[in-house]
């Protein structure tokens, strides 16, 4: 038996008894892989067995029923049998095998693969720049004076700054199978810093030559700091050394169990142990520029002339390693990359050109490394964004800002790969066999064909009649059922379409545009439910998959990848009983047709989905004890308060789902918004409670002092373009309890600005214009999406009316699709950035939630207590 | 009978501005009603990030005038910005569903925020019985809801924004009517805060004429 399966197995045989469900599909992923890179894979024996197992434990894990742990033990045995009977058939009997094994196992553990990658390679894909020296072009300064006399100066002025910053934090964690954790981490910090000015000054004076005279200052600093930590007792002198042999060494020194078990029998290595070694890299760079130039004639200034350029640049780079034993299991990583350059000079003072206001002059988007074909089991993705704005500060200063920012992710399915193995063809069709592979009854219901429809290729164009009994999930392309809008003679976006036109047209690798692709998998869910999208491209991609020609394959390959999409972005209300059936399933009829790499990807973003569940009190919670004296709202800077509420907004914002908003606009069911629900509550949390801190104050003057502070915040919410906070704590001094009362002019003044942000004139003008130009990161306020979603939904049909289909009923309005995505895709741009802003527990706790308020009735009771009503007669309650 | 030949005055700027807000709890058709009154529907596009979107100029009895319309359909868990919209407003649509009783007694609260907000024991409120096409989900009768409106001293009218629409336009022009009838308060206008002045000249966009 091959050491890697053994290891698998003995560690999921352990950990079957600590009930915990993601630590046992792990290892059962990690029995799937091993199994899968060392044994005969088209053997169908094997093959079932391997099914078997997987059925009993997703029985277990995936769908919490009662399973009789020894039943799986049995099944375990049996592919630990199984793997011994049928390993790599290219594997040559003797003793010569056991050689070459032994060989192989060395390589592995001294030569990684030079094909995968890593983050040192990613690092050198991503060129980071060198800053260029700043030379602008200042206006010449003329002698204009033939005076001979007097004394003419000439200074100028040249001054760069360098920071740059590195962090290697290189992490291991080694879990053993009774819970204990080792965990080993090393961090190395390196700064430099640098600073030089150039100065030149040239005098001319009467009848005299000019002079210059050049001065020059520099400072270098460096600073670098190195630590180590190990949370267990270990030895040190195993640095550096593989992950497996420092793993076993520690159980030799810590446990005299392990080493008498060892000592029974020398090959086996002991208790197997999983580990993972994760490498984080931080780079930050900044320089700053500055070139001034000034003429003096006898002490009179006559001209001067200044300006300034400031670089940044981010890098945060990881890669995380998992080991069973010594062998790389999985790779995966991630990370972003941001540089910004601010460039800001004096206007010339004759200039009479008034420039434009701030804009977006440049702003796009773009996708990379999704088309590697040859690579089915790595992917490397990751997104582009770039903008350039002009501003304008005041009237004598030119400001323009440019940005940039990749972000990427990458993977690795492992080393092995394989590919489509028809010599099981017999074994397909048999009945048994497929028989047990029957997916769930909703997916057999889809099986009958589809009624017959119209050929809709236009709605302007004279259709003609399909063939009978014609399923279109099995055709190549749906180009001709689509019904797309014409515009003198030339096709433009798509209209719509009968339903399964439209999904067959999204997994399409031609005649299809990317955009359209993206506009149905955020809006799907309005006209189909996961569960049946997902049924459906099943269906396709198990059709084609038996197909032999190239372009069934890339068709099959296209729509596995939608699956995996929708997969990934599944939404916590939709991963019910049926949709994991329908996937596990699936994974089951992969492994039958020998196709592990896909069955495992699509296992391992199941698991992710599920380990996905989102704890709110992570957000608003804090571990501290209670202060020994409360703390005040004056305690904290207006900064760091506005920080920590952009903070929560962010995390919040963050698992809103495109998907719980759309749904939101159609029937407001908060169990299925859950993610939107927990975003709204925070916003209404916010305002009462800034009420409440405000009204609640005995005195006018303590009252104005915390609602100057509140403007203070909203000021600084503002800046950073949190619009959520902002309208939350605006919404709270607005509110009529407070407006009502006397204020300060002093705090009226410092108001005006804001109150023009909250007139709901011609739907929110002022609002969406300050959204407009917001740079991002930005939290904007959701219920102006949610309004506009809730009229796009109410005001547009589902389905385009029959008299303009030439008859056809049911032809999905794909244009109010369309409106939909234009606007959840402005907010999901928002999204690809994040405020790099850390949790700061004693501010957080301060917040308590929010959940120290007072309610309604009382706040107006404060109200009119402070100041009586107008009111003529009491109105009933 | 209509005038085709009318057409709203070319100069605007003098013409009496209505703020005008419809209000309601989640999901009684509030949405459907404003798009039927702005006459929007199943043409191909419709954008509501439009901003012109919600100005409409109109002739009632006679008189021109223009409606800025805000519905916040959507918005509506939002409770801590319910205020803002309710200040702004000069007159309210208050509208419930007689399908969803929750929503009937939702209404008495809001109409209630209204005064409160208002420091006023009286406001232009036009109560409005939605969905009253779907006869079998009836579940507020009309006599319930006559004397609610009866009890709160407000009109009383019944809507469907389905097709064909019934009185759609017609608790529009009402609640303009009521607005014109409620003598202005000068202390309305200084009590808030965030007076914006209105642009003098204004694109004609739509118009509709009742005689």
């Amino acid at each position: 038996m091959s050491k890697e399966i053994d290891i698998s197995i003995r560690y999921l045989e352990n950990v079957l008894s600590t009930n915990n469900s993601t630590l046992i599909l792990s290892s059962t992923a990690a029995v799937l892989e091993a199994v899968s890179k060392n044994c005969d894979t088209t053997n169908g024996e094997l093959k079932r067995s391997i099914i078997s197992l997987l059925r009993i434990i997703d029985k277990k894990c995936f769908l919490n029923q009662d399973v009789d742990v020894n039943q799986i033990k049995f099944s375990l045995q049996e592919v630990g049998k199984l793997s011994t009977k049928y390993p790599k058939s290219h594997q040559k009997p003797g003793n010569e095998v056991k050689v070459k094994t032994n060989a192989e196992f060395r390589e592995i553990e001294t030569v990684p693969n030079p094909d995968e990658e890593n983050i040192d390679n990613l690092l050198n894909q991503l060129n980071l720049k060198k800053v260029p020296s700043f030379s602008p072009a200042f206006p010449d300064i003329g002698d204009d004076s033939d005076d001979e006399n007097g004394i003419t100066t000439k200074q100028k002025e040249e001054e760069r700054a360098e920071q740059h910053g590195q962090k290697v934090c290189e992490e291991e964690v080694v879990k053993l199978p009774d819970g204990r954790e080792i965990r080993m981490k090393k961090t190395k910090t390196v700064n430099v810093k640098q600073t030089t000015k150039h100065v030149t000054i040239s005098t001319k004076s009467a009848n005299m030559p000019e002079v210059s005279r050049t001065f020059m200052n520099a400072r270098r600093g460096f600073d670098e700091d190195e630590e180590e930590e190990n949370t267990n007792f270990g030895s040190s002198n195993m640095r550096g050394g593989d992950p497996f042999e420092r793993f076993r060494s520690m159980l030799k020194d810590k446990d005299e169990k392990i080493e008498a078990i060892e000592g029974e029998s020398s090959s086996d290595p002991g208790t197997p142990g999983s580990s993972s070694k994760s490498k984080t890299i931080e780079r930050t760079s900044e320089v700053s520029q500055k070139v001034s130039e000034k003429k003096e004639k006898d002490g009179r200034l006559l001209a001067e002339h200044e300006a300034s350029k400031l670089d940044k640049s981010n890098l945060f780079a990881k890669q995380v390693d998992t080991y069973q034993g010594a062998a790389l299991i999985d790779r995966k990583g991630e990370g972003s990359y941001e540089e910004s350059t601010l460039v800001r000079s004096a206007l010339p003072q004759d200039s009479q050109v008034a420039t434009p206001p701030r804009m977006h002059v440049v702003e796009y988007m773009m996708m990379f490394g999704d088309d590697k074909k040859n690579n089915e089991n790595e992917y490397l993705k990751g997104t582009t964004i770039s903008s350039y704005v002009r501003l304008n500060n005041n009237l004598t200063t030119h400001e323009e800002q440019f940005k940039k920012k990749i972000q990427f992710e990458f993977s690795t399915a492992g080393t092995s790969s394989t590919t489509i193995d028809l010599d099981n063809l017999s074994d397909l069709l048999n009945q048994t066999d497929f028989n047990c592979l029957r997916p769930p009854n909703k997916f057999l219901e889809d099986t009958p064909l589809i009624v017959e429809q119209p050929k809709a290729i236009d709605w302007q164009r004279e259709p003609t009649s399909a063939p009978p009994e014609k399923d279109l999930l099995l055709e190549h392309d749906g180009v001709d059922y689509v019904i797309f809008r014409e515009k003198e003679g030339k096709v433009l976006e798509v209209r719509g379409g009968p339903k399964d036109a439209l999904i067959v047209y999204a997994t399409q690798s031609t005649h299809s545009s990317l955009l359209y692709q993206e506009a149905f998998l955020i809006t799907f869910r309005t006209f189909i439910s996961s569960l049946e999208l997902v049924n459906k491209l099943i269906k396709r991609y198990l059709y084609m998959s038996l197909a032999d020609d190239s372009q069934s394959e890339s068709i099959a390959r296209h729509t596995f990848s939608v699956i995996v999409r929708i997969i990934d972005e599944t939404t916590q209300y939709e991963l019910d009983f049926d949709l994991i059936t329908s996937v596990t399933s699936f994974v089951y009829r992969l492994i039958h047709d020998g196709n592990f790499t896909y069955s495992r990807i699509l296992r391992t973003r199941l698991l992710d989905r599920i380990k996905d569940s989102f704890d709110i009190q992570t957000v608003l919670g804090t571990n501290l004890c209670k202060p020994r004296k409360p703390h005040d709202l004056f305690d904290f800077k207006s900064a760091e308060i506005a920080c920590q509420l952009t903070f929560i907004d962010s995390q919040l914002y963050h698992r809103i789902e495109s998907a719980e908003l759309l749904w939101w606009a159609q029937e407001q069911n908060e169990k299925k918004s859950k993610n939107l629900v927990n975003f709204t509550e925070q916003f209404n949390n916010l305002s009462f409670w800034v009420r409440t801190l405000i009204i609640t104050q005995g005195t006018q003057k303590e009252r104005e002092r915390h609602m100057m502070k509140f403007v203070k915040i909203m000021k600084h919410l503002r800046e950073m373009c949190n619009f959520n906070s902002y309208l939350a704590i605006l919404s709270a001094i607005m509110s009529t309890p407070l407006a009502r009362l006397e204020w300060s002019k002093n705090i009226k003044d410092a108001l005006k600005e804001h109150t023009a942000v909250m007139d709901t004139a011609q739907s929110y003008k002022n609002y969406r214009a300050l959204l407009q130009t917001a740079k991002p990161p930005c939290v904007p306020y959701i219920g102006i999406i949610l309004q506009d979603l809730t009229f796009v939904h109410a005001g547009n049909p589902d389905t385009i009316p029959s008299d303009r289909c030439h008859g056809a009923k049911n032809m999905i309005n794909f244009l109010k699709r369309w409106n939909q995505f234009a606007i959840l895709d402005s907010i999901r741009k928002l999204k690809k950035w994040n405020y790099d802003i850390k949790k700061n527990d004693i501010v957080v706790q301060y917040f308590n939630g929010f959940k120290d308020c007072i309610d309604e009735e009382r706040t107006w009771q404060l109200s009119h207590q402070i100041k009586p009503s107008n009111r003529k007669s009491k109105t009933q309650a | 009978m209509s005038n085709g030949g009318k057409r709203p005055p070319e100069d605007d700027s003098k013409l009496p501005y209505y703020k005008l807000v419809v209000i309601g709890d989640g999901g009684v058709g509030k949405s459907s009603l404003t798009i039927q009154f702005f006459q929007k529907q199943f043409v191909d596009y419709y954008d509501p990030t439009i901003e012109d979107q919600y100005i409409q100029h109109c002739e009632i009895d006679g008189n021109w005038v223009i409606m800025d319309v805000l519905d916040t359909a959507g918005q509506e868990e939002f409770s801590a910005m319910r205020e803002q919209y309710i200040r702004g407003g000069r007159g309210f649509l208050l509208v419930f569903s007689v399908t969803e009783r929750k929503s009937f007694e939702e209404a008495h609260k809001l109409y209630n925020q209204v005064l409160r907000v208002k420091d006023r024991s009286e406001y232009p409120v036009l109560l409005v019985a939605n969905k009253v096409d779907l006869i079998n989900q009836r579940v507020v009768s009309e006599q319930e809801g006559r004397e609610l409106a009866a009890q709160l001293k407000l009109m009383y009218i019944e809507t469907s924004a389905k097709e064909p629409p019934v009185n759609v336009d017609a608790a529009f022009h009402e609640l303009v009517r009521i607005v014109r009838s409620f003598p202005s308060d000068e202390g309305d206008h200084e009590a808030s805060m965030a007076s914006v002045p209105r642009t003098k000249k204004r694109k004609d966009k739509g118009k509709c004429l009742i005689s």
